[in-house]
């Protein structure tokens, strides 16, 4: 784990060093990208390909990133709409409706070996995944990557007072549903 | 932070403020150690990859048969888009030439008295103009 900051491994990227920056911006981030994604597309083929592509694109675009922004909110965006794009492409492929892929992420996680999760977890899971797509982005931020509001709002383009509504409304949901078992 | 978290949830969600949170996932040993020269080498790889995938795409026999159908059916549309024009043009730069007996030749007779119907009045009001034009009506008609 390198200790830069953003700023030095950005001033790093635009001094003539990008691709040692770059690599170790990569690595800084690829475990919580990697997570963030996973948890959307519950695959990890799938989250594997999107967390390549989110490095790549960002790549292609940090020599315009805007040094006021923050490199990780930034990264964040990227992946999230690489999920959005992925789970809109999903559903065209297949021709099925919205709540469908939900239904297959959720059994994929029934049968997904690699699972390592008590009952309740499990459940917890199946909870997260019953949510409208965009809350359960929200849900997943603040509760596993304990994203303050004001990073969510940078990654989502919401607004503060619209995030705290859409989690408080996923956690009485999600409530609601672990104690119906 | 996690203080935050937990405060926010203990009284709205206190079964799922129990739950312990931890990854579930396994992750492919070494996956992390990985990633970034798998990016690397992504990043890096020459733009002339992109022309070498798309020109090997197409030499696969699924994608030479089409684009072959799709040669065939563009060439022939093409010739006869040629052809046709062409007819245009000769009929075009041809028509001021011609005289009144070869205009007439080319002209379809059924197809010109579907356009222009009979009219018996038509032909009696032309010979009565002859007759009252033309005082020896009958050296032209013997010399026609």
């Amino acid at each position: 784990m390198n200790h830069y900051s953003d700023k030095e491994l950005l001033e790093q990227f635009s001094n003539g060093n990008a691709d040692y920056a770059f690599n170790l911006i990569v690595r800084k981030y690829q475990q919580k990208i990697y997570t963030h994604v996973r948890r959307l597309v519950a695959d990890h083929d799938d989250a594997d390909d999107l967390t390549q592509t989110t490095f790549i694109k960002a790549w292609k675009a940090l020599g315009n990133f805007r040094a006021d922004a923050q490199l990780y909110t930034w990264l964040y965006r990227i992946a999230t709409n690489e999920c959005y794009t992925f789970l809109k492409n999903k559903r065209k492929r297949y021709f099925i409706p919205i709540h469908d892929v939900e239904a297959e992420l959720a059994d994929k996680l029934e049968h997904e070996p690699s699972l390592k999760a008590n009952e309740l977890e499990l459940k917890l899971q199946k909870a997260i995944l019953s949510l409208p797509e965009k809350q359960r982005v929200v849900f997943n931020l603040r509760y596993y990557d304990e994203m303050k509001y004001e990073d969510m709002s940078e990654v989502l383009g919401t607004s503060v007072g619209a995030l705290k509504a859409s989690y408080h409304h996923a956690a009485q949901k999600i409530e609601k549903f672990l104690q119906s078992f | 932070m996690k203080d935050e978290i937990y405060n926010e949830l203990k009284d709205k969600a206190p079964l799922l403020s129990s739950i312990e949170k931890k990854h579930l996932f396994d992750i492919p040993e070494n996956y992390f150690d990985q990633l970034p020269s798998t990016i690397q080498q992504k990043i890096k790889q020459p733009k002339t990859n992109i022309i070498k995938t798309l020109l090997s795409g197409l030499l696969k026999p699924q994608f030479a048969v089409g684009l072959i159908v799709i040669l065939l059916v563009g060439s022939l549309y093409m010739f006869n888009q040629h052809k046709a024009d062409n007819q245009y043009a000769f009929v075009a730069v041809n028509v001021d030439s011609l005289n009144v007996n070869e205009l007439s030749d080319l002209l379809d007779t059924d197809q010109l008295e579907s356009i222009v119907p009979a009219d018996n009045n038509a032909d009696a009001e032309t010979i009565n103009y002859l007759i009252e034009n033309y005082n020896d009506l009958s050296y032209d008609i013997n010399n026609i």
